[in-house]
């Protein structure tokens, strides 16, 4: 594997989808993380606080980042579980999550049509102590129509 | 109120939680996660070497923030979040999240607040990060609350 054919995969990696967020994503989210507050599930609740629908959780991206992105066939899934077309062109052992840094714009509320907008940032190839660590960084952008952010973050994986 | 005042005492109390299988399973699902790591033991044991399921970093991230967001004052709000892993976490490892108040900007109301997650028993941490906190331009004003 060269570099420059892991150039060449980052700038394929860019993906767009769109997608409306429902009131059972946030509430299966909700639910997941152990949050609590009615205004996640009740829109009655939330509609006195101010809302449209129900609130998704501060986090609610990382349901995002996976839930778009993840919907692949089957048979296009690594053994491991990643989705092959965001594994680099390498030999690896193990992926792991690095460092993750996210601005937070506004909530997800229910019936928010949101555009997932996703590319590689950065690609990194360092000698550990296990031999070669690949550091892929993804930005995930998360907009309306009028491309006013919901979420922006910036996701490394490690591939060892 | 001022950006200081964001997290009473400057100290985040301690929030202990113990991972349940099921909580990872609900995770996966709710986020369209396949990783097997996460719900397919003789996997994470016998490919990956793990000692049991591992924890879902997003969701130790989410759990480190949402603790942070519970106990913040009313009209305080998360802007931004940085995080990173430092040590897998596996399912019955009881953790605690802590976390304090480092810094304040008064110009732009807001404060920075570290946070991390250990292993209860050894102090290992697992995940670490920090939060820029926001005060809404109303909070602490009077008749607000």
């Amino acid at each position: 594997m060269t570099d420059e054919a892991l150039t060449v995969w980052a700038e394929q990696s860019a993906l767009v989808r769109t997608v409306v967020v429902g009131c059972q994503d946030i509430a299966r989210f909700a639910i997941a993380v152990g949050a609590t507050d009615a205004v996640h599930v009740d829109p009655a609740v939330a509609r006195a606080r101010g809302f449209a629908d129900v609130v998704a959780p501060a986090l609610f991206y990382v349901a995002l980042r996976t839930g778009v992105f993840n919907l692949v066939p089957q048979d296009a899934l690594h053994e491991e579980g990643t989705p092959l077309r965001d594994i680099p062109p390498i030999t690896f052992r193990q992926a792991m999550a690095g460092e993750t840094s996210a601005e937070l714009f506004r909530p997800f509320v229910a019936g928010d049509v949101v555009t997932c907008a996703r590319r590689v940032e950065s690609t990194a190839r360092k000698e550990g102590r296990s031999g070669t660590l690949t550091f892929i960084t993804f930005e995930y952008r998360y907009a309306d129509a009028d491309d006013d952010p919901f979420a922006v973050e910036h996701f490394t994986r490690i591939f060892r | 109120m001022e950006a200081s005042d964001v997290l009473q005492g400057g100290e985040l109390p301690p929030v202990a939680h113990t991972y349940r299988t099921q909580e990872l399973f609900l995770f996966s699902a709710a986020t369209w996660n396949p990783h097997r790591v996460h719900y397919d033991e003789s996997y994470a044991a016998g490919v990956e070497g793990h000692d049991s399921l591992l924890v879902q970093g997003p969701l130790q991230a989410v759990h480190m923030f949402q603790a942070l967001s519970d106990a913040l004052v009313e009209g305080a709000r998360l802007t931004s979040v940085r995080y990173r892993h430092l040590a897998p976490l596996h399912a019955g490892q009881p953790v605690v999240v802590t976390g304090r108040l480092t810094d304040v900007d008064p110009d732009t109301r807001s404060a920075t607040v570290e946070v991390r997650m250990e292993v209860s028993e050894t102090g290992q941490q697992t995940t670490t990060g920090s939060a820029v906190v926001h005060l809404d331009d109303r909070a602490g004003t009077e008749g607000e609350r």
